[in-house]
């Protein structure tokens, strides 16, 4: 059973017991939604393999806020442990992944006995927080160019290669733009030699 | 005052750590520079606040927050080091309670305090979620509407008075576009423009 994440996090070995007897384990394909936006989900979430992306949605418009990855904080925290509210954003696999689902009581009764679980249960909160206003800077103050690069950088960075296979739909509806817009600024950051466009790759200098 | 409040008061409160602040309309209650944010939890008790994020020397409001809906401020400070990422501005004369983060660390009943929590972050995470999406798809009108509904709508009035300074500032825009988009806003009755006061319509 892949328990590495849950190893890396440095958990007492009693809870990582407890968590491997109690989560139910759910396997997801890439470009698979696993939670759309406005609907009930109360289970809390620990990503065991794979990579993640959570997108704001509204309408026709997406926009990507962050990836959910094993090397950081790999926690799925969307919840109101008081209240069973809806979930506010969309989650989808961007790789296949396997996810660890677990009771809100059991994440509360650990949080209990466990500083540490507990303390990455609300520290997920808020560098989730942070990423929201991360987003919301950079869509006031940055360019398209800039949030692309970031973008295919931090792509890059997430899946440890420098050729990206992505197509333009992709990157577009993350970035909540359109293809033609996308198409225009890649041959500009080309043309900066910041990256080569490829038939189906982008090379990220 | 809700119950949520009465309990974090409550828990409070028997632990000593009631230090109650209060601000006039317009004082800064949080200021996003500010360290002391790091340190210290703030728990907002009573009034309407305004929150916005300042990106170099402009503002982009974020939010109105009432008495009940958002009851630790700045949750994303909690358990972590990241600075505060924005400031708040009472609106009306407002309550809070500051507490250092180690006397609430020392709070015996404190695992209680952790649903709210979340509670709290879930909110904030709406609240925020809903300024990103206003950004990417909402024009000047539908900006302002929205701010002056949100605004009418914690102040629970339908009359707001407010200056096109004010508005020009939150919103980023200047006072000649707010006039511009105000205007067309009574075309399409969905506010009342007076001389000194803006009534929101259909409300």
């Amino acid at each position: 059973m892949p328990i590495s994440n849950l190893e890396k996090l440095k958990l007492p070995d009693a809870l990582i017991e407890e968590i491997n007897n109690h989560a139910l384990i759910q396997s997801y394909t890439k470009g698979e939604t696993i939670v759309s936006k406005g609907s009930f989900h109360n289970k809390y979430g620990i990503l065991i393999s794979g990579l993640l992306k959570v997108s704001v949605v509204h309408e026709t418009n997406s926009l990507l806020i962050y990836h959910i990855d094993q090397d950081n904080i790999p926690f799925i925290t969307f919840l109101d442990f008081k209240n069973n509210l809806p979930f506010t954003f969309d989650l989808c696999a961007v790789e296949n992944s396997t996810i660890y689902w677990l009771d809100i009581q059991k994440v509360l009764h650990w949080g209990d006995l466990y500083d540490s679980f507990r303390n990455y249960v609300f520290q997920s909160y808020s560098f989730q927080h942070l990423s929201l206003f991360n987003t919301l800077k950079s869509e006031k103050i940055n360019s398209l160019n800039t949030k692309l690069y970031t973008y295919l950088v931090n792509k890059s960075k997430l899946l440890n290669s420098k050729q990206l296979a992505i197509l333009n739909t992709e990157i577009a509806k993350d970035l909540n733009v359109s293809q033609n817009s996308i198409s225009n600024a890649l041959k500009i950051l080309a043309k900066e030699k910041k990256i080569i466009k490829y038939t189906n790759t982008i090379a990220v200098l | 005052m809700d119950l949520i409040t009465n309990q974090i008061i409550k828990i409070l409160d028997n632990e000593h750590c009631l230090n109650y602040y209060r601000f006039l309309s317009n004082d800064l209650i949080m200021n996003q520079e500010s360290d002391f944010f790091t340190n210290n939890l703030v728990v907002f008790i009573e009034g309407v606040a305004e929150a916005f994020c300042e990106y170099g020397d402009t503002n982009n409001f974020l939010f109105f927050t009432q008495t009940a809906q958002i009851h630790f401020l700045n949750t994303i400070n909690v358990f972590t080091e990241i600075p505060l990422q924005f400031s708040l501005k009472a609106t009306t004369p407002c309550k809070v309670i500051f507490i250092p983060k180690e006397n609430f660390f020392n709070i015996k009943d404190t695992s209680s305090l952790y649903p709210i929590l979340s509670q709290d972050y879930y909110t904030l995470q709406q609240l925020i979620s809903d300024s990103i999406i206003n950004t990417i798809t909402k024009n000047l009108d539908e900006l302002l509407y929205a701010y002056l509904k949100q605004k009418a709508t914690a102040l629970k009035v339908e009359e707001l008075y407010v200056h096109r300074n004010e508005l020009s500032e939150s919103l980023d825009f200047s006072r000649e576009s707010i006039s511009r988009s105000l205007r067309r806003l009574e075309q399409q009755s969905r506010v009342l423009r007076k001389p000194r006061s803006i009534i929101i319509t259909g409300f």
